[in-house]
């Protein structure tokens, strides 16, 4: 009897166990391919140079940091950020304010999701609230991301998301990410989502725990995570934004945090983010400070003998191996080999360094009339605006140009 | 019921079991009035979801641990009723099932958090693994686990196996990778724990 209970036992467990069998057997993942954005429409796009700068935040909160932004279907925009009385703070929310396209006026900010949500939401303990990053999915619908943390330091961090049907007027219950088999700790985010062929988003996130390194995380249309590539790893490389530059090839720049000099990490996925190319020291400098690209998408900046659209990157950054106390605009028109310095949109060289005057955490948006919006974190209690479009981008002569190969002993994984 | 409202139920249950077995197996050292210790777990098991502030102590122990695995919370489960009804089996069933989380933990963890490019917890997206030899690694090693635990007669493992397989199959717990329905850290070092235990008792046993 007892013999053949266990042979019962042991050939439903069998039975069940195969089941996960099925999901290996129906993973008929196309080909993986980037979607890439359509071109903008050339008639709308303005040759007179454009620039303007404003805050987004109006002080609502003592201090601000990491912006991250989208434009809605009437063309406004719409940012968030993180705000409270200071960094790690348990009042800290995430704000949300509005862009008016019609007038160019920013709103008053208002939080959207603070810590009591985000423990509702999640049926978890939250202790503070960290960089939140938005993106638009393929159904329309408006997606944000955010870090929260439960214990210890941003290196305990965790990604949740909300989503909006209603071009951010109302938002869902919070849902955990799970993307870490510890204890799901340690994933952070910063970099701008990209977005596949088959509807699902692609966000660049980074490891702090132990040890800090980039990963790109695959998820499914319900929010899921489905899949996660290793993009670099050792103590040194976090933040990475991505520039997807066909359906396949996409490069990637990181953060760096490691022995001087201190320059931007780039690296390339030939792929679709499967795996990814060690990474290489760029020649570009910068204080181990947050980053932001985009791959700007205007029918304008086409070849004319070629009749191709050019694919020009631009880079925000802090133009300093030190201090973050300039905030830099970069082009390159070769995949991220050279880069040539445009225009400094922030210098505020103080000598000696003040550590509390500084701008960091860029957040790049072309909209759709081919405007370039450049958000980022001034001074820790503001959220800075600069609109801008490509003429005034190109309307100053370049001061440098920043040639990738520069330089042989930059070359090599960097760990 | 949403499925994520029995995600979250399943999870917080798990947490509170957790609470519970560890009540159970304190309790047994003091005394052995089972009865009344059954009676202070299963209390300890509602008061965890009473919420004060919207805040209860299995969402504030989630929020440091996670979710559990359906392995932690199969053996959880069991320990409760091994705790009175069957004890000599329970310590015949568990070294094969800890010796096996160790061993794969070790080499799991130290990978999956970053050494190196290679990520075992990718290979647990069984669905979506672009690198299928990865997914067929996991399928393989839970069939060498289900031959041996059949050969070994371990009733508890085959259950352990199936119910974590059914659960991923039906996305019972928030995650999609296979991994987090198999163990967790919690579960891994306890099973760490017992098996050096286990194997220093063995070892001074054959030195005597």
């Amino acid at each position: 009897m007892k013999h053949t209970l266990f042979f019962i036992i042991a050939i439903v467990s069998l039975a069940m166990s195969a089941s996960p069998l099925w999901q290996v057997w129906q993973s008929t993942e196309p080909e993986r391919l980037f979607s890439l954005a359509k071109p903008l429409p050339t008639k709308q796009a303005s040759s007179t140079p454009i620039i303007r700068h404003q805050f987004a935040s109006h002080g609502s909160t003592p201090e601000v940091h990491s912006a991250t932004a989208i434009e809605l279907d009437n063309n406004d925009i719409m940012a968030f950020w993180y705000g409270g009385t200071r960094e790690g703070h348990k009042d800290v929310a995430i704000y949300q304010n509005i862009w008016r396209s019609n007038d160019q006026q920013w709103q008053q900010e208002h939080a959207i999701v603070t810590r009591a949500h985000t423990q509702n939401g999640t049926s978890r303990y939250i202790r503070k609230l960290g960089n939140p990053v938005v993106t638009r999915a393929s159904d329309h619908s408006i997606w944000l991301f955010y870090v929260s943390v439960s214990i210890g330091g941003w290196a305990g961090s965790s990604i949740n998301l909300t989503r909006s049907y209603d071009e951010g007027k109302s938002w869902s219950t919070p849902k955990r990410l799970i993307s870490s088999p510890f204890l799901n700790l340690s994933t952070l985010i910063k970099g701008s989502a990209i977005h596949y062929s088959d509807g699902s988003i692609g966000l660049p996130v980074y490891h702090e725990l132990i040890g800090k390194f980039g990963e790109l995380l695959k998820i499914d249309k319900q929010g899921n995570v489905i899949d996660k590539s290793r993009m670099s790893w050792g103590q040194t490389s976090l933040q990475p934004i991505i520039f997807p530059l066909s359906t396949k090839h996409a490069v990637a720049m990181m953060r760096y945090q490691g022995k001087p000099p201190n320059k931007i990490l780039k690296q390339e996925s030939n792929d679709a983010g499967i795996h990814w190319s060690k990474t290489t020291k760029s020649v570009l400098p910068n204080p181990g400070a947050g980053i932001m690209g985009l791959v700007l998408n205007d029918t304008t900046l086409s070849n004319h003998s070629t009749k191709q659209i050019e694919q020009i990157l631009l880079l925000a950054f802090n133009n300093d191996p030190k201090e973050r106390d300039d905030m830099t605009l970069a082009i390159s028109s070769d995949q991220a080999q050279t880069w040539q310095i445009m225009q400094t949109i922030e210098s505020n060289k103080l000598i000696p360094a003040d550590n509390s005057q500084q701008f960091s955490y860029p957040w790049l948006l072309q909209t759709q009339n081919g405007t370039i919006h450049l958000l980022y974190t001034w001074h820790k209690n503001h959220i800075k605006h600069v609109v801008f479009n490509y003429p005034w981008l190109l309307s100053k002569a370049p001061k440098q140009t920043h040639s990738l190969h520069a330089h042989p002993t930059d070359l090599g994984d960097v760990k | 019921m949403t499925l994520e409202q029995l995600q979250n139920l399943i999870a917080l249950s798990g947490i509170s079991l957790l609470l519970s077995a560890i009540a159970l197996r304190l309790l047994a050292i003091l005394s052995n009035k089972s009865l009344m210790h059954y009676g202070i777990a299963l209390s300890l098991f509602i008061i965890s979801f009473l919420s004060i502030n919207d805040q209860s102590i299995n969402m504030y122990l989630r929020g440091l641990f996670n979710d559990l695995s359906i392995t932690t919370m199969v053996l959880l489960s069991y320990s409760i009723i091994a705790t009175k009804t069957a004890k000599a089996e329970y310590l015949v069933q568990r070294p094969i099932i800890f010796y096996g989380i160790s061993l794969v933990g070790i080499f799991f963890y130290p990978f999956a958090l970053g050494i190196g490019m290679i990520d075992p917890y990718r290979w647990g997206f069984l669905a979506t693994d672009h690198q299928q030899w990865g997914s067929i690694l996991i399928i393989s090693l839970l069939a060498l686990i289900m031959i041996i635990a059949y050969i070994k007669r371990n009733t508890l493992l085959l259950i352990c196996l199936a119910l974590a397989s059914l659960a991923f199959n039906m996305h019972l717990l928030e995650s999609k990778n296979f991994w987090d329905y198999l163990f967790d850290p919690v579960i891994f070092l306890y099973a760490l724990t017992y098996t050096l235990w286990h194997l220093n008792s063995k070892f001074r046993y054959k030195q005597v």
